[in-house]
C-alpha cells in the first residue's frame, strides 16, 4: 500500500484538490484580489499535476512536463500581473474592487451621454 | 518509500490545502497576500520533493517573490485609492486625464457620492473584504468536491508513462547544453518559450495601455534602512542573476529565473526612492521591453530560410545562440517586471 | 501544371507564423509607427496567406497526409511543437486575415488620438497574430500560451475605452478566460499524464474513450465553450462585446468566439469524436436551444444597439452549438461548422461596426432615439441590414447556405438513427426556423427606425473607413451563399482522425 504511493501518485492528488479549492474560491468570493488569488491556487494545482506526473515512476523527472510547468508559471504571473492593473484602474473609475452582480450601466436605459 | 518521507508528503499537502484555505477563506486582503506567499513557498518545497529545482528556483523567485512584490503594491495603490477623498485634489492629484480614454466618459463620471463616508472609515477598511455569502455554499461546495473527486479518480487509473524522458535524453547530445529543462525551453520546445516571452511582454503592453504611471504610493520619507539595504542587496542580486543565466545551460536556473532575480532588484531600486521615479527614453524603455523576443525570433528566421523549419538552429551553435537568446530574454523579462511593479507607462510616450 | 514542392509549403507555414510574432513585436518596439506597420503588414501578411492557399490548393491532391506539418525548430513531435496547417486551418487563417483586415481600416478612422493610437495598434496586432498562432498550432500546450495571448490582448482592447462599463466588461472577460484556459491546460495535463505526448495528431491516434480521455474532454471542451460564451456561461459576453471600441467589438464577435469553436472542432475531429453519444448530442442540443432563445429574447428587449449586436451573438452560437449534435449523429457534415463561423464572423463584424459607426455619429447608441442619424445614413443602415439578413438567412446569402447545411445535416442525421433521436433532431430543425424568426425580428428592431419618416440628422463626422468597411464586410458575408463552393474545397483537405 505504502509503496503504491509514491510522490508521482500523491502529488497528482493534492494538486487536483488544489485546483477545486481555488475554483471553490473563484466562485464564492467577490473581491478581486481574491478572485486573482484563487485562480492563481488553481494554476499551482495544475502545476501540481505536471510536476507529480513528470516525477512517476522511478526514471529521471521528465524534463518536458517540468519545462512545461516553468512556461506555465511565467504565463501566469504575466495574465495576474495584468489582472492586478487593471483592478487598479477598475478601482479607480469605481471606487471599489469588486465586481457587483446585476446590471451594468450599459444595460439600463439612462446613460451619462444623456447628460 | 520510506515512512518518514510519506509522514512529510502528507503533512506539506495538509499544509499547503490548509494555507491555500485561509487565504481565500480570509476577510483581510493583506493577510490573504501574506498567506499566498507563504503557499508559494510551500509549493517551491513541494517542487524540490518532486525533484524539479529549477521549477522550485523559479516558483520562489517568480510565483512568490515577484507576484508577492504586485501583490503588495497593489494593496498599497487600493488603499490608497480608497482612502483619497475623491475632491481632494490638492494634496495628491489624480493622474492627468488619459488621451486614450478621452472620447469616453471622463474618469470624473464615476460614482462619487459616497466618497466622504469612505474616507471616513479610512485606514485598514480599504483593504478588508466581505466574508461569502452563505447562499450557494452547499451547491458550491458539492460542485467543486466532486470535480476534485472525478479528477483523482481519473488520475488513479493512470498507468506510469515514461513521458518524453527517453526521447529528450535520447537527443541531449545535439541541444547544444547539458541541462534537461533548458535543452527543452531553448531547443527543443523553444517555440513556447518565444510566445511566454510574447506574453510577458503583452502584460506589459496591457498594463501600459491602462494609463499613465503615478508615484508609487506615498510613504513617510524612507529612512536609512531601504538605502542602505538596496547598496548590499543591488550587487548581490546582479551577481545571481548572472549566475542562474550562466548556470542555466548544466544545472538549475536559467532566463526566467535570472530574469525574476533581476527584476526583484530594479523593484528594490524602486521602492527605495519612490518619489523619484526612473523615467527612461520611452523609446529605449519600448526596445528594452520588445529586445528579447525580436532577437530571439530574429535568429529563429535563420532556420526559415537555411531550414529545415523556424528557430532551428545548427547544433555545433546552439549554444553561443543559445546564451545570446537567454541574455536577451533575462533582460527583457527584468525590464517588463519593474515596469509592471511601477504601474502604467510613461508619460513622456504620449507627447 | 505546377505543383509546389513540400518544401515550399513548409516555408509557407513558417513564415505565416514568423510573420503573425513578427508584426505585433515590431508594434510594440516602435509604437510610434505601430499604426503604419499595421496598415502596411497587415495586407501585405494577407497576400502571403492567399499564396499560400493557392499553393496549399496546388499542391494538396498530391500530398499523402491532408496537412503541412512543420515541426519548428527542426525537431518532429513527440519532442517539437508542430504547426499543423490544413484545410481548416487556412479557413480560419482567412476568416481573421479579413475581419482585422476590415477592423484596420476601420479603426484608422475610430482611433484618432496619436497617443491613442500608439496604445491599440500593437495591442490590435498582437490580437490578429495570437488568433493566427493558435490556429497555426497542432501542440496541446502551445494551444494553452496562444489562447492566453489571443485573450490578454483581447481583454486590454475592450478596456482601452476607459469606461466604467468596459473596464468591467473587460474584468470579467479576462477572469472567465482565465478560467477557461487553466481548464483547458489541466485537461493536456491529464492527456500528457497518460499517453505522454501534446501533438494533437499523435494524441488523435493514440485516443480511446477511456476515463482520462473523457475528463480531458470535459475540461478542455468545457474551458473552450466558457470562452466561446456558450450558454450557460455567456454571461460576460455582452457587456464585453458591447462596451469595447467598435473595431474591437467587431473583431471578438466575428473571429474571437469562432476562434474559440474552430478549436473545438479541431479537438473534436482530432481527438474527442469516439465520445461523441446520444446523451451528449442531446445535452449539446438543449444547450444550443436555450442560447438561441435566451440571446434573442435579450437582444430583442435591449436598450442599446450594440447591446443588441452582442446578445444576437449569444443566440448564433447557440446555433452553432445546435450544430454539434448533428456531427455527433452524422460526422461528414462537419464542415457546416466552419461555414456557420465563417458567414455569422462576417455579417456579424459588419454588424457590430455598423453600430459602431452609428454610435459615433450620434453620440450614443440608444435604440430609442437613433431614428435621425439612421434616416440619414444609408449606407450603414445597409450594412446593418444586408448582415442582418445574413444572419436571418435569407436565401442566396452565406447564413443561409450555412442554415441550409445545417438542415440538410440535420434531415440526413434524422434519416439513419433510431426513433428518440429522430424526434430530438426534429426539434432542433424547428430551433433552427424559430431562431431565424427571432433574429428576422431583431434585425427588423435594429433597421426599422430608417424607414419611418421624421427628422434626419446625419450626426457627428465619421471616416470612409467607418462607413465602408462595414459594408464591404457585409457584402462579403452575403457573397458567402454565392463562393461557398470555393470553402468546400478547402476544406476536403483537412486532417480528421480515422
Amino acid at each position: 500500500m505504502i509503496e503504491s504511493l509514491d510522490p508521482g501518485t500523491l502529488y497528482p492528488f493534492g494538486g487536483a484538490a488544489l485546483f477545486a479549492l481555488g475554483l471553490h474560491g473563484l466562485i464564492r468570493r467577490r473581491h478581486l484580489i481574491l478572485r486573482i488569488l484563487a485562480v492563481n491556487i488553481m494554476g499551482s494545482g495544475v502545476f501540481m499535476v505536471f510536476l507529480g506526473i513528470a516525477a512517476r515512476g522511478n526514471a529521471p523527472p521528465d524534463p518536458v512536463a517540468q519545462a512545461l510547468t516553468l512556461t506555465g508559471i511565467v504565463v501566469a504571473v504575466s495574465a495576474t500581473a495584468f489582472a492586478l492593473a487593471l483592478t487598479v484602474h477598475l478601482a479607480r473609475l469605481t471606487g471599489y474592487a469588486v465586481l457587483l452582480p446585476g446590471p451594468l450601466q450599459t444595460h439600463r436605459d439612462s446613460h451619462p451621454d444623456d447628460r | 518509500m520510506n515512512a518518514a518521507l510519506l509522514t512529510f508528503d502528507f503533512v506539506l499537502l495538509a499544509g499547503l490545502l490548509g494555507v491555500a484555505w485561509r487565504c481565500l477563506a480570509s476577510t483581510d486582503l493583506f493577510r490573504a497576500v501574506v498567506l499566498f506567499i507563504t503557499f508559494g513557498l510551500l509549493l517551491a518545497i513541494a517542487w524540490v520533493r518532486l525533484e524539479a529545482p529549477d521549477i522550485a528556483l523559479a516558483e520562489a523567485a517568480i510565483g512568490a517573490g515577484i507576484t508577492g512584490a504586485l501583490l503588495l503594491v497593489t494593496l498599497e495603490r487600493l488603499k490608497h485609492i480608497m482612502n483619497r477623498p475623491r475632491t481632494d485634489t490638492d494634496h495628491d492629484p489624480a493622474p492627468p486625464p488619459d488621451p486614450v480614454a478621452s472620447d469616453a466618459d471622463a474618469p470624473g463620471a464615476a460614482p462619487t457620492g459616497d466618497a466622504a463616508s469612505r474616507a471616513a472609515d479610512a485606514g485598514n477598511a480599504a483593504l478588508s473584504c466581505a466574508p461569502a455569502p452563505a447562499r450557494g455554499r452547499w451547491i458550491t461546495l458539492v460542485v467543486t468536491v466532486g470535480l476534485a473527486g472525478l479528477l483523482m479518480a481519473t488520475l488513479a487509473t493512470q498507468e506510469h508513462d515514461p513521458g518524453l524522458q527517453p526521447t529528450v535524453a535520447e537527443h541531449m547530445d545535439v541541444s547544444g547544453v547539458d541541462h534537461g529543462i533548458t535543452a527543452v525551453l531553448l531547443n527543443f520546445r523553444s517555440w513556447d518559450t518565444l510566445l511566454e516571452l510574447a506574453m510577458v511582454l503583452l502584460a506589459g503592453l496591457g498594463a501600459w495601455s491602462l494609463g499613465r504611471h503615478d508615484a508609487l504610493p506615498a510613504r513617510p520619507t524612507p529612512g536609512p534602512v531601504l538605502p542602505g539595504a538596496v547598496r548590499l542587496l543591488l550587487p548581490v542580486a546582479i551577481v545571481t542573476g548572472v549566475y542562474l543565466l550562466w548556470a542555466g545551460s548544466h544545472a538549475p536556473g536559467g532566463a526566467f529565473q535570472a530574469g525574476a532575480v533581476l527584476g526583484a532588484a530594479g523593484i528594490l531600486v524602486s521602492l527605495a526612492r519612490p518619489h523619484e521615479l526612473p523615467d527612461p527614453d520611452p523609446r529605449l524603455l519600448r526596445i528594452g521591453v520588445t529586445a528579447g523576443a525580436l532577437l530571439f525570433l530574429a535568429i529563429g528566421l535563420w532556420g526559415l530560410f537555411a531550414g529545415p523549419a523556424l528557430l532551428t538552429w545548427p547544433s555545433e551553435l546552439a549554444y553561443p545562440l543559445i546564451l545570446i537568446i537567454e541574455t536577451g530574454a533575462t533582460l527583457s523579462i527584468a525590464l517588463t517586471l519593474v515596469a509592471l511593479f511601477i504601474g502604467g507607462r510613461s508619460p513622456r510616450e504620449d507627447t | 501544371m505546377s505543383t509546389a514542392s513540400p518544401d515550399t509549403l513548409i516555408f509557407a507555414t513558417g513564415a505565416l507564423a514568423a510573420v503573425s510574432l513578427g508584426l505585433p513585436l515590431l508594434a510594440s518596439a516602435w509604437p510610434w509607427q505601430a499604426r503604419r506597420i499595421g496598415l502596411l503588414g497587415l495586407p501585405l501578411a494577407i497576400l502571403g496567406l492567399l499564396a499560400a492557399v493557392g499553393l496549399f490548393l496546388d499542391a494538396a491532391p498530391g500530398m499523402d497526409a491532408p496537412a503541412v506539418r512543420v515541426g519548428l525548430g527542426g525537431w518532429e513531435a513527440p519532442l517539437g511543437v508542430t504547426l499543423h496547417l490544413d484545410g481548416l486551418a487556412l479557413a480560419m487563417l482567412l476568416l481573421n486575415a479579413l475581419v482585422a483586415l476590415a477592423g484596420s481600416l476601420y479603426a484608422r478612422g475610430y482611433i484618432h488620438t496619436a497617443a491613442g493610437e500608439r496604445q491599440f495598434w500593437p495591442l490590435w496586432l498582437w490580437l490578429w497574430g495570437g488568433l493566427n498562432l493558435l490556429v497555426l498550432s497542432g501542440d496541446a500546450f502551445n494551444l494553452f500560451i496562444t489562447l492566453e495571448i489571443a485573450s490578454l490582448s483581447a481583454v486590454a482592447l475592450v478596456a482601452l475605452t476607459g469606461d466604467t462599463d468596459a473596464v468591467t466588461g473587460a474584468m470579467r472577460y479576462l477572469l472567465i478566460n482565465l478560467l477557461g484556459s487553466l481548464s483547458f491546460l489541466l485537461g493536456a495535463a491529464l492527456l500528457y499524464g497518460e499517453f505522454g505526448v501534446l501533438d494533437l495528431q499523435l494524441l488523435g491516434e493514440l485516443a480511446d474513450d477511456g476515463p482520462t480521455v473523457r475528463m480531458a474532454a470535459a475540461l478542455m471542451l468545457g474551458g473552450l465553450l466558457m470562452k466561446a460564451a456558450v450558454f450557460p456561461l455567456h454571461v460576460w459576453l455582452a457587456t464585453a462585446h458591447a462596451s469595447a471600441p467598435a473595431p474591437v467589438s467587431g473583431m471578438l464577435s466575428g473571429m474571437v468566439v469562432a476562434a474559440m469553436f474552430y478549436l473545438i472542432l479541431r479537438l473534436w475531429l482530432l481527438i474527442f469524436a469516439p465520445l461523441g453519444t446520444p446523451a451528449l448530442a442531446v445535452l449539446l442540443g438543449l444547450l444550443g436551444s436555450a442560447a438561441l432563445v435566451w440571446g434573442s429574447l435579450q437582444a430583442l428587449r435591449a436598450p442599446r444597439l450594440k447591446i443588441v449586436a452582442a446578445y444576437s451573438t449569444v443566440a448564433q452560437m447557440g446555433y452553432i452549438t445546435l450544430a454539434f449534435p448533428i456531427l455527433i449523429l452524422h460526422p461528414a457534415a462537419w464542415p457546416v461548422v466552419v461555414f456557420f463561423a465563417f458567414a455569422h464572423g462576417l455579417a456579424k463584424a459588419a454588424v457590430l461596426m455598423a453600430a459602431g459607426t452609428v454610435q459615433k455619429a450620434a453620440g450614443h447608441d440608444r435604440m430609442n432615439a437613433l431614428g435621425p442619424v439612421l434616416r440619414a445614413r444609408g449606407r450603414t443602415v445597409f450594412a446593418l441590414g444586408l448582415g442582418g439578413i445574413s444572419l436571418m438567412g435569407l436565401p442566396l446569402t452565406g447564413g443561409f447556405l450555412a442554415k441550409y447545411l445545417l438542415l440538410e445535416a440535420g434531415l440526413l442525421a434524422a434519416a439513419d438513427t433510431t426513433t428518440i433521436m429522430q424526434v430530438w433532431t426534429a426539434l432542433w430543425v424547428v430551433m433552427v426556423a424559430l431562431g431565424s424568426l427571432l433574429a428576422t425580428a431583431y434585425i427588423l428592431r435594429m433597421v426599422a427606425p430608417a424607414f419611418a419618416a421624421g427628422e434626419r440628422n446625419p450626426g457627428g463626422h465619421v471616416s470612409a473607413g467607418m462607413e465602408w468597411m462595414p459594408l464591404a464586410l457585409a457584402v462579403g458575408a452575403a457573397a458567402m451563399g454565392l463562393a461557398g463552393a470555393s470553402l468546400t474545397g478547402l476544406l476536403e483537405h483537412t486532417t480528421v482522425a480515422a
